[in-house]
């Protein structure tokens, strides 16, 4: 497991030693680690922010030159560097083959430029079970992960729900 | 492209105009791999996505979102985002045309900012809806 759990826990928080055990494949944990993940500190830079543009198709003058800014997707380049991917799922054990991408939100409070050193870290914010449409279980788990910029301002928050399904993922 | 927009020129309703992506490619599909950083074979890899049984790639939710953004972005302006929330529902196949679309559903006040809610969508040529959502933008005001 991470280094993160010999780290302190705030108040509230689940101990590590709650966090799910492995062997573990159906029905929410009785508990889960709430904590943050161990950070990574990534660079935006311009020649990756017009690449990415260029990807969604986007021609918007925003998005080049001095003063350029980071499409609101953008931030998914950075997920992917992240352990366990958008955001903290490290102490949970999910089967990869039965997990879809259910929802995604990002909420933007300072903008992301080239030159912007960003830190992210993610942690499970929610893990709950809910009965599927056509019969069997399916278990929720929300990530979150937190942007904050060289300045220690949080710039953006981004939100994952992914849902494992009781069979396999139909297309 | 985007202009800017004043929060006393947006009405309740109103709808955003269309972004059209047509004709997706498999190469639209690995130019997003590639820039993302999301390398899972089922968007580029033509024979694990059979063996995964499915009838071929198919595209990133994620890049579907962002046309879903853009359409977001003509509108208000990049720096104007507050939040951005999609659901994914159908997948998108090589060959789709897409069509992202949303409206204006409130105006208020929030926070200190002149703020606007509306819903967004992006749909294939059959009609489906491939991914929802809603979003959040705070609107300079005029005068």
């Amino acid at each position: 497991m991470s280094a993160s759990e010999t780290r302190p826990q705030k108040p509230g928080e689940a101990s590590p030693s709650s966090a799910r055990g492995p062997g573990a494949s159906d029905g929410p944990p009785e508990s889960f680690d709430k904590s943050w993940g161990e950070p990574i500190t990534m660079r935006v830079e311009y020649g990756k922010v017009r690449e990415f543009a260029r990807a969604i198709k986007d021609a918007n003058p925003a998005y080049a030159g001095d003063g350029a800014l980071a499409p609101p997707t953008f931030l998914m380049t950075i997920a992917h560097w992240i352990e366990g991917g958008m955001g903290g799922m490290r102490n949970l054990k999910l089967d990869y083959r039965r997990l879809l991408h259910g929802e995604q939100e990002f909420e933007y409070l300072r903008p992301i430029r080239p030159g912007d050193v960003l830190t992210a870290r993610g942690r499970t914010k929610d893990v709950f079970e809910k009965d599927g449409k056509r019969g069997g279980k399916m278990l929720f788990v929300i990530t979150e992960t937190e942007f904050t910029n060289q300045r220690g301002e949080v710039a953006a928050y981004s939100r994952s729900t992914l849902i494992q399904t009781e069979g396999a993922v139909q297309a | 492209m985007s202009v800017r927009r004043y929060f006393q020129d947006v009405t309740e309703g109103e709808e955003l105009p269309p972004v059209v992506v047509e004709n997706l490619s498999r190469t639209d599909l690995v130019r997003y791999a590639g820039a993302s950083g999301d390398f899972n074979p089922i968007h580029h890899d033509e024979e694990f996505a059979h063996v995964a049984g499915q009838p071929s790639v198919f595209g990133h939710g994620m890049l579907t979102a962002a046309f879903v953004g853009r359409c977001v972005t003509d509108f208000v302006g990049p720096d104007s985002l507050r939040r951005l929330k999609v659901r994914f529902a159908t997948r998108v196949w090589p060959g789709d045309t897409i069509v992202s679309m949303g409206k204006v559903t409130r105006k208020y006040e929030a926070d200190g900012e002149r703020r606007i809610d509306g819903e967004v969508q992006a749909v294939n040529q059959k009609g489906e809806v491939a991914v929802s959502g809603s979003f959040t933008a705070a609107l300079p005001s005029r005068g």
